[in-house]
């Protein structure tokens, strides 16, 4: 009752505004438009579960900043590594969620925490996503043996300059929140606690458009194009079971039931020579409409690139990125893959030019059948003139916390200690 | 205001007071507020407790020692130069400069002291053409890089006499006891940040001996200390040490110098991080272990 007459009054007072803006009355126009400024709408104290079937930040919908780290172990013991993965996990259940931070009783001491999210702790959507990068089962702890059996190490591809500091690591953390200082002040905290037993080898921030996530629409990346459009929706499970997750009937390894194989990309762009490029190339060069989204020739992002009646690729073209990375042919999902992308934004290059780019993430079941097929079918694309990857890797995303294993990596440390 | 919401901003300065009084009994405040026209006399530092006092000698004995010895290494680096022996001059600088690396802490407590007899080119945006790149780097890069040994000889008489003048400034200086308990910790974190990434040395390459010279620094204040520490804790402190020079030790030549930095290999640099910030996460305690007192508390 309360509340509608509120909002009643709002109305009125819209009205005045309005007509105080039609009398030219400045004085009464400018307080009340900013008292009815609309107040933030962001939920710093959004939990997402951390403890599931399925680790989080892998489906689940993308925030607005990451930062991509990996790390290599520094010891060799396998104690010492489970030791890691229980510190890992205790620091992840503990950011995930929202507390009141324990004040310093004792100044002579460093403070528990960075203090950069003030004296709550709220976890703002934060996401920790754990992978075992391809070098982590080596004869180091044993694991040689129970190697995920689609891990391989990442090969170079025609187009790429990798640059071996931005490759590779043991172990990699994909955290994801809706503010950067959110991400910031989880990397430091599980830096601070791990530093005995992993070493930081590279580390790449990421955004999204934050108008983009808070309208709900597919976010834009760097070119200026929708990114996401085509992706397979995480709201089917069944799909997500076919194409994401390491199921029973597999043929992995138990262990890996549950889990993710991670492919990371970072790719730079060069956007001044992208700028520079008539709007016709940058269409058909990925075979989509920049603005609306929509396959060439269709109105609507959501719509069908209905490629059964272009069969010579004279709307969209054959050498389009989506008409090779998803050809829809035999199905639909040809590429078994699902992304899940950041933008990124360094400095400049010795030659003026922007480092700006993609840190194109995606997750599949089967590293050959996802990402490593569909960029062979991307290989030669016309999009390569503006892109060149120069790091990444792939790694294993551990499978989750349901009860059977207390900590992420328990089985396979389990596992590695019969052996030894 | 209405009457209805009195009680409400009561309450809510009740709150906000008692909020305040919390965070104030829970952090002692560096002074009182001073107001009024009386006069108040400074405090100056908390003196060192006299238990602390024959660490302080022996830590600035150590100091002494070492500065004589850079100051005779640097007197034979110019016999060498004089003889045109650029090999031998070039071992000298390097031990010379690890006896710096052995106090460099204790010499940053004195004023700019470190600034000038040990700059690196990275100091400065002009690099090594900056009139004020002197000292030790200026020394190596003459004998490493460019080669230039009549500049050398320049280089080091400078150098020398800063030496000399640092020799005379620790005969005089007193260090209070929580420079002394920082310092343990400062050798760590100057190990980590720049030796461990072979940043000191750029022309000479010998950041594995400044390496261990640094935590050789560390390890002998822990050693003067270790009386007032407890001896769970000193055990995990001396357990690190030698974990640190084990790794320390693959890298001594038969001479008993120690290779250049790209001998390092990645196995032992992260290891090394590893343990020497477990080191620092260690050292970073010591304050409120010893209950060493910095700041009066009102
Ligand atoms: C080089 C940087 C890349 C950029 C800028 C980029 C951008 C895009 C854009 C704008 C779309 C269309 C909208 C959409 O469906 O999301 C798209 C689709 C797609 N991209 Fe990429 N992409 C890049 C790299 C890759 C890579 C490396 C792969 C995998 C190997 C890939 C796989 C796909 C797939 C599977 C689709 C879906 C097409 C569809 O369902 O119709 N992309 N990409």
């Amino acid at each position: 009752m309360k509340n509608t007459q509120n909002l009643a009054t709002a109305v009125v007072s819209r009205r005045n505004v309005l007509k105080a803006i039609a009398a030219g009355s400045a004085a009464l126009t400018l307080p009340s438009m900013a008292a009815s400024a609309p107040k933030t709408c962001h939920d710093y104290a959004k939990v997402i579960k951390f403890n599931d079937l399925h680790q989080a930040g892998v489906i689940t919908k993308e925030q607005k900043d990451a930062s991509f780290i990996a790390f290599d172990v520094t010891t060799e013991s396998l104690d010492e590594l489970e030791q890691c993965f229980k510190i890992l996990t205790d620091r992840i259940a503990y950011l995930t969620q929202a507390h009141a931070i324990t004040p310093n009783t004792n100044d002579k001491l460093p403070p528990r925490e960075s203090g950069i999210l003030g004296s709550y702790l709220k976890p703002d959507a934060l996401t920790i996503t754990v992978a075992l990068g391809e070098s982590l089962f080596d004869s180091r702890f044993g694991f040689s043996a129970f190697k995920p059996k689609r891990l391989v190490e990442m090969k170079s591809f025609p187009n790429d300059r990798l640059e071996q500091d931005w490759c590779g690591g043991d172990i990699t953390l994909q955290i994801c929140a809706n503010s950067p200082e959110s991400v910031i002040y989880a990397l430091r905290d599980i830096i601070r606690h791990t530093s005995a037993y992993l070493i930081p080898v590279w580390k790449m921030d990421g955004f999204l458009p934050s108008r983009n996530i808070d309208n709900q629409s597919t976010p834009i990346n760097l070119f200026g194009f929708k990114d996401g459009t085509g992706n397979a929706p995480a709201e089917s499970s069944q799909l997500m079971d076919d194409i994401v997750w390491v199921t029973d009937d597999d043929k992995d390894h138990a262990w890996c039931v549950g889990g993710s194989y991670q492919a990371i990309r970072l790719i730079r762009f060069n956007l001044e020579f992208w700028d520079r490029t008539p709007l016709e190339d940058q269409e058909n060069d990925f075979g989509r409409h920049k603005v609306s989204g929509a396959p060439i020739g269709m109105k609507h992002e959501q719509d069908s690139p209905e490629f059964d009646k272009d069969p010579h690729g004279d709307r969209i073209l054959f050498d389009s990125h989506i008409r090779r990375a998803e050809p829809r042919n035999p199905h639909r999902y040809t590429a078994e893959l699902r992304r899940r992308s950041y933008s990124y934004s360094l400095g400049v290059s010795s030659t003026g030019a922007l480092d700006m780019g993609l840190i194109f993430v995606c997750y599949q079941q089967n590293l050959k059948t996802g990402f490593i097929d569909t960029q062979k079918r991307l290989n030669g694309e016309p999009l390569e003139r503006y892109v060149k990857p120069f790091g990444g890797g792939y790694y294993f995303v551990l499978p989750g916390l349901d009860g059977k294993q207390t900590y992420f990596g328990h089985q396979l440390i389990e596992l590695a200690k019969k052996v030894a | 205001m209405n009457s209805k919401a009195k009680p409400l901003l009561m309450a809510s300065c009740l709150l906000l007071s008692l909020l305040v009084s919390t965070s104030l009994s829970a952090k002692a405040l560096r002074s009182p507020v001073q107001t009024g026209d009386d006069i108040i006399v400074a405090k100056g530092d908390i003196p060192t407790p006299a238990k602390y006092h024959q660490a302080i000698q022996a830590e600035l004995d150590y100091a002494s020692q070492n500065i004589t010895s850079i100051i005779s290494l640097l007197n034979q680096l110019n016999v060498a130069l004089s003889s045109g022996n650029l090999s031998q001059a070039q071992q000298f600088y390097v031990q010379a400069h690890q006896h710096y690396e052995r106090v460099r802490p204790i010499v940053r407590l004195f004023g700019h002291a470190d600034r000038i007899i040990n700059s690196r080119a990275s100091y400065f945006l002009q690099g090594t053409s900056d009139y004020r790149f002197k000292g030790f780097h200026l020394v190596e890069y003459l004998l490493f890089d460019s080669k230039n040994l009549a500049a050398a000889k320049d280089a080091v008489g400078e150098l020398l006499m800063y030496c000399r003048d640092l020799k005379q400034r620790l005969a005089q200086e007193q260090i209070d006891i929580p420079k002394l308990v920082q310092s343990s910790a400062d050798f760590i974190e100057m190990a980590i940040e720049v030796k461990l990434a072979g940043k000191e040395n750029l022309y000479s390459h010998s950041d594995i001996a400044d390496m261990a010279a640094n935590v050789q620094g560390s390890q002998h204040i822990i050693e003067e200390l270790s009386a007032f520490i407890p001896q769970s804790m000193l055990k995990q402190i001396n357990r690190n040490y030698q974990q640190i020079n084990a790794i320390m030790s693959h890298y001594v030549t038969a001479n008993g110098q120690y290779k250049t930095f790209e001998a390092l290999t990645w196995h032992d640099k992260k290891k090394l991080y590893s343990l020497l910030s477990q080191q620092a996460n260690l050292l970073a305690t010591l304050r409120a272990i010893l209950d060493v007192a910095v700041y009066y508390k009102f």
